[in-house]
C-alpha cells in the first residue's frame, strides 16, 4: 500500500463543523508520521475533485467524513461524492472509513464486491452530542469527545499500522471504555449512554480485516 | 412467563446492573415515571403494583 | 373484532414506549445537542416535539432508547476489555 491518505471534510453546518476540526486530528497526525496527506475540505469536498484525486494520485487510505445514507456518502453542501451503482469502483484497492451515516449498510457491501480492501464505517444514523456552548472550541468539547474519541481511535490505530479489525475492534473498547467512565461518574451524562451503544453497536468492519497501511 | 419467573428475571437483571444506571426510568405507570429501584421497591416486596410493572417490562422487552 | 383489539394492544404498546422515552428524554442536559446524522442538529426539547410527532426522527430515537434498554438485561457493562487504547 502507498501510504497516502485521502480525507473528505466538509464544513457547512454543526455536524460537519465538528467532523472538521476532529478530522484535523487525524491529519496532523497522518502527517507527523510522514503519510502524505490530500486533504479535501470544505468545498473541495465535492465529487470531481474527490474522483480526480483517487485516480491521480491513487490513495490507499480514504477518510470519508460527511452525512450520507445506505447508498453514499456525500461531501459540501449534502452532495453526493460517492454512491452505489455509480462510482463506487472508485474505491478499488482502498481501505476506506466512512464517517457518516448507514453507508456500511449497502455502499460498504457495495465497494467491496468492487474491489475496497476493506470498508469500516456505520450501517445506521451516526449519532453524537455536544455541547452547544463548545461550537468555536470543539476539540474541547469532551461530551463531543465521548464519540468522536473512539471514531478517532480507529484512525488513530490504522495510522499506527494496525490491521482494518484490530483497529476496529480497538475503537469498540474506546465506545465501550467511554460507556463505563459514564456510569462510573456522578454525572447526569448517563443519559448519554444510549446513543454511545447505538454507535458502537453499529459500527462494522466489512472486508479484508487483516489489511494494513 | 409467570409472575414468579419475571420477578426472578427482574432480581437478576437488577442485581447486575451498575449502580448509577440503577437511577435511571425504565418505564411510566399511571403517567408517572419509574426507575429500577422504585421498581425493585414493588417487585420485591410482591406490591399491587409489580405484576403491572413486571408485565409491562416483559411486554417492552425490557426484560 | 379480533384485529381491532391487537390493533389497539399495538397502539398502547407504542403509546408507553412514546411516554417512557420522552419521560428519559427531559433527563438530557438542557445545553446539549444531538446531531442525528444527516436529517440534523437537535435539542433535547426537539427531540421531545419529533417523538410525540411520531416522526421518522421520533421514531429513530424510540429505536435508540429502546435497543439501549433491551440490552442491559444482557450486560453490556461488563465486556471484556482485550484491547488497550491508544493516546
Amino acid at each position: 500500500m502507498s501510504g497516502t491518505l485521502l480525507v473528505t471534510r466538509p464544513k457547512h453546518d454543526d455536524t460537519t463543523h465538528y467532523l472538521f476540526y476532529w478530522a484535523q486530528e487525524i491529519i496532523n497526525l497522518a502527517k507527523g508520521k510522514g503519510i502524505k496527506v490530500l486533504d479535501l475540505d470544505k468545498e473541495r469536498a465535492n465529487k470531481n475533485e474527490f474522483e480526480s484525486m483517487v485516480a491521480k494520485m491513487r490513495p490507499s487510505f480514504i477518510f470519508l467524513n460527511g452525512h450520507g445514507g445506505k447508498d453514499r456518502i456525500t461531501g459540501a453542501d449534502n452532495k453526493t461524492l460517492v454512491r452505489t451503482g455509480e462510482n463506487e469502483k472508485i474505491l478499488k484497492n482502498k481501505l476506506v472509513y466512512a464517517l457518516s451515516c448507514s453507508s456500511a449498510k449497502e455502499l460498504g457491501p457495495a465497494s467491496i464486491k468492487a474491489g475496497a480492501n476493506a470498508y469500516l464505517g456505520y450501517s445506521d444514523v451516526f449519532i453524537f452530542s455536544y455541547e452547544s456552548n463548545k461550537l468555536r472550541d470543539p476539540l474541547n468539547d469532551r461530551t463531543a469527545e465521548l464519540f468522536l474519541g473512539p471514531s478517532n481511535q480507529l484512525m488513530i490505530s490504522i495510522l499506527k499500522g494496525h490491521a482494518a479489525k484490530e483497529s476496529f475492534e480497538r475503537s469498540q473498547q474506546c465506545f465501550l471504555q467511554n460507556i463505563q467512565k459514564l456510569v462510573m461518574s456522578e454525572s447526569s451524562d448517563l443519559s448519554l449512554i444510549p446513543y454511545i451503544l447505538w454507535d458502537k453497536m453499529h459500527q462494522v468492519c466489512l472486508g479484508n480485516g487483516e489489511i494494513v497501511l | 412467563m409467570s409472575q414468579e419467573a419475571a420477578k426472578e428475571r427482574f432480581l437478576k437483571v437488577y442485581a447486575n446492573l451498575p449502580l448509577g444506571i440503577r437511577e435511571e426510568i425504565i418505564l411510566v405507570l399511571e403517567g408517572k415515571p419509574i426507575t429500577w429501584n422504585a421498581a425493585y421497591l414493588e417487585v420485591n416486596n410482591d406490591t399491587k403494583n409489580a405484576q403491572e410493572i413486571l408485565i409491562k417490562l416483559e411486554e417492552l422487552k425490557i426484560l | 373484532m379480533k384485529q381491532n383489539k391487537e390493533k389497539d394492544k399495538i397502539e398502547n404498546g407504542d403509546r408507553e414506549m412514546r411516554e417512557l422515552v420522552i419521560a428519559r428524554l427531559k433527563t438530557l442536559p438542557s445545553d446539549i445537542k444531538l446531531s442525528v446524522g444527516s436529517v440534523g442538529d437537535f435539542t433535547r426539547d426537539e427531540l421531545i416535539e419529533h417523538v410525540e410527532k411520531k416522526d421518522e426522527l421520533g421514531k429513530k430515537i424510540i429505536e435508540v432508547q429502546m435497543e439501549y434498554l433491551r440490552m442491559l438485561k444482557e450486560g453490556f457493562f461488563y465486556e471484556r476489555n482485550t484491547v488497550g487504547h491508544e493516546a
